[in-house]
């Protein structure tokens, strides 16, 4: 059982850093004109919180990374650098999304490419998780555009980080399970604050002003790759629940297929929430029986 | 006879020259094969085990199945013997399946980026005073991070046996502290202090 200092440690003192800049960033943004601007504000505050939850569960930062949970903490500052630009040029975000694409796999299944892959697995997997990552990545900046309400959206990363979280502790990777875990309390505080504001400030869902941002999708999408990668390729993730984690925010998408837009009319927060819950809940349960939880020889 | 060398002076010569240095490099090798003597790891007769503290309460003992190296003795100038040991760090064994696969996954030796554990010395002395003891210093490479350590090692035991010829016996035990290998994981759980004990028997080539 963790203990209530890695608890504050690792998940409540992240949650309130993150939700602290968050709200002074939503603040800052009422009382400028162009609300556009400075909307890479909300990256900077889940990358600030996922900091602190890496510092206290690594205790150290590894200035060169030795394994591929190291480059969590780079793969945060280079989404944060990237998070400066990506609301405004087109061209230079496309060809970001495509570098990044490339590089995330090679940096950090090093080791496989060294000591296990011979040339054509290293193609065919470094193709295959490059394709699957710009993929990914495109679903979640649609995500964001195209969820019904603003207050669904950090709500879906909430429940698919807490969805990862379960999954790698389960299939024996707690390590990893706990940076899952900031990033879960991380989009939690966010989720909460944008009801809180949205409710006291009767501020319309049309209004840009608590809506994701494009800038965040760089960061959301490196560490939730970059810990699957790492469940999956280092620890005892299996493929299938990883693929579940993976595809459950296509369902935010669902309302441009006509044939759910008659469903989807109806109660489509509800609907999409719960599809999303239900893709990661199989995922889980999936991890539950791989895990032999219920079985004998739990506590060693 | 000797007519015909003092003719061909430089026949003879270049005769006495080539022999010499016949004899030199045979007589050094045979000094060499007298002196240094190389013994493989016989993994079956050999252990390597780790102990560490469970919860702060009791000792939990653990082992390598698969390891290989071997040990390069000089007997008359022990500063030119050499060890080289390998790990497979897969092969971790606590006679537990689940606790075996959590210490093999990124929590701990993350096998999958760190296949083996290697030792490599750098420099063997004799312990003054102690007998049949060394000073082994070497170049410890764990978890992806290498450091200097020094150790004392006991020549247990030498013997001329029919089923494996001469075999060499070492033991060592030695501290190290996990954290400073990258092993940050679960401190609450297993202490920061790890006990290594290796026994060995190498077999002469």
């Amino acid at each position: 059982m963790p203990t209530f200092n890695q608890l504050l440690f690792r998940l409540i003192i992240p949650a309130i850093a993150c939700g602290g800049i968050y709200i002074a960033a939503v603040f800052i943004r009422t009382r400028i004109e162009n609300k556009d601007n400075l909307l890479w504000l909300t990256a900077v505050s889940i990358a600030i919180g996922y900091i602190i939850g890496y510092i206290s569960i690594e205790r150290t930062i590894t200035i060169l990374p030795r394994e591929g949970i190291h480059w969590l903490f780079y793969l945060t500052l280079f989404a944060l650098f990237s998070s400066t630009y990506w609301d405004s040029e087109g061209l230079r975000r496309t060809i970001s999304q495509v570098i990044y694409s490339i590089i995330i796999p090679r940096i950090l299944l090093d080791a496989l490419f060294k000591h296990t892959w011979g040339t054509f697995q290293e193609i065919v997997w470094w193709t295959c998780l490059s394709v699957g990552i710009f993929v990914f990545w495109n679903i979640v900046k649609q995500s964001f555009s195209e969820s019904p309400s603003i207050r669904s959206v950090p709500l879906i990363y909430f429940v698919l980080s807490g969805g990862t979280a379960l999954v790698l502790a389960l299939t024996g990777s707690l390590r990893l399970a706990q940076h899952a875990g900031i990033l879960a309390a991380i989009l939690a505080a966010v989720w909460i604050i944008t009801l809180t504001i949205q409710h006291r400030m009767q501020i319309d869902s049309d209004i840009n002003l608590l809506k994701f941002p494009q800038s965040l999708s760089p960061l959301l999408v490196f560490l939730l790759v970059a810990i699957w990668m790492n469940g999956y390729f280092y620890g005892e993730t299996p493929f299938i629940c990883v693929l579940l984690l993976a595809i459950s925010p296509t369902f935010t998408l669902m309302g441009k297929l006509n044939i759910f837009s008659g469903l989807m009319s109806k109660k489509p927060v509800l609907i999409q929430v719960g599809l999303i819950v239900l893709c990661i809940g199989i995922a889980v349960a999936i991890a539950v029986v791989r895990s032999g939880l219920f079985g004998e020889d739990t506590y060693y | 006879m000797i007519i015909w060398f003092r003719r061909h002076w430089h026949v003879s010569l270049i005769g006495l020259v080539a022999l010499g240095i016949f004899i030199i490099s045979f007589t050094e090798k045979i000094e060499s094969y007298d002196t240094e003597k190389t013994y493989n790891i016989d993994a079956v007769h050999s252990s390597v085990l780790f102990r560490a503290k469970h919860m702060g309460v009791a000792y939990n003992y653990g082992r390598f199945n698969e390891f290989s190296g071997n040990i390069v003795l000089d007997d008359t100038d022990v500063s030119k013997s050499k060890v080289e040991f390998e790990v497979k760090s897969a092969s971790v064994d606590t006679a537990n399946a689940k606790r075996d696969q959590h210490l093999r996954s990124s929590d701990f030796f993350s096998v999958k980026q760190f296949p083996v554990i290697t030792f490599k010395s750098t420099n063997v002395r004799a312990k003054e005073e102690q007998e049949n003891m060394l000073e082994v210093t070497g170049e410890l490479n764990l978890h992806g991070v290498k450091k200097s350590i020094t150790i004392d090692v006991e020549i247990t035991g030498k013997k001329t046996v029919p089923q494996a010829g001469e075999v060499i016996g070492f033991h060592t035990i030695f501290d190290i502290k996990r954290s400073e290998y990258g092993f940050n994981f679960g401190m609450e759980g297993v202490n920061d202090d790890i006990q290594i004990i290796i026994s060995v028997e190498a077999a002469h080539e």
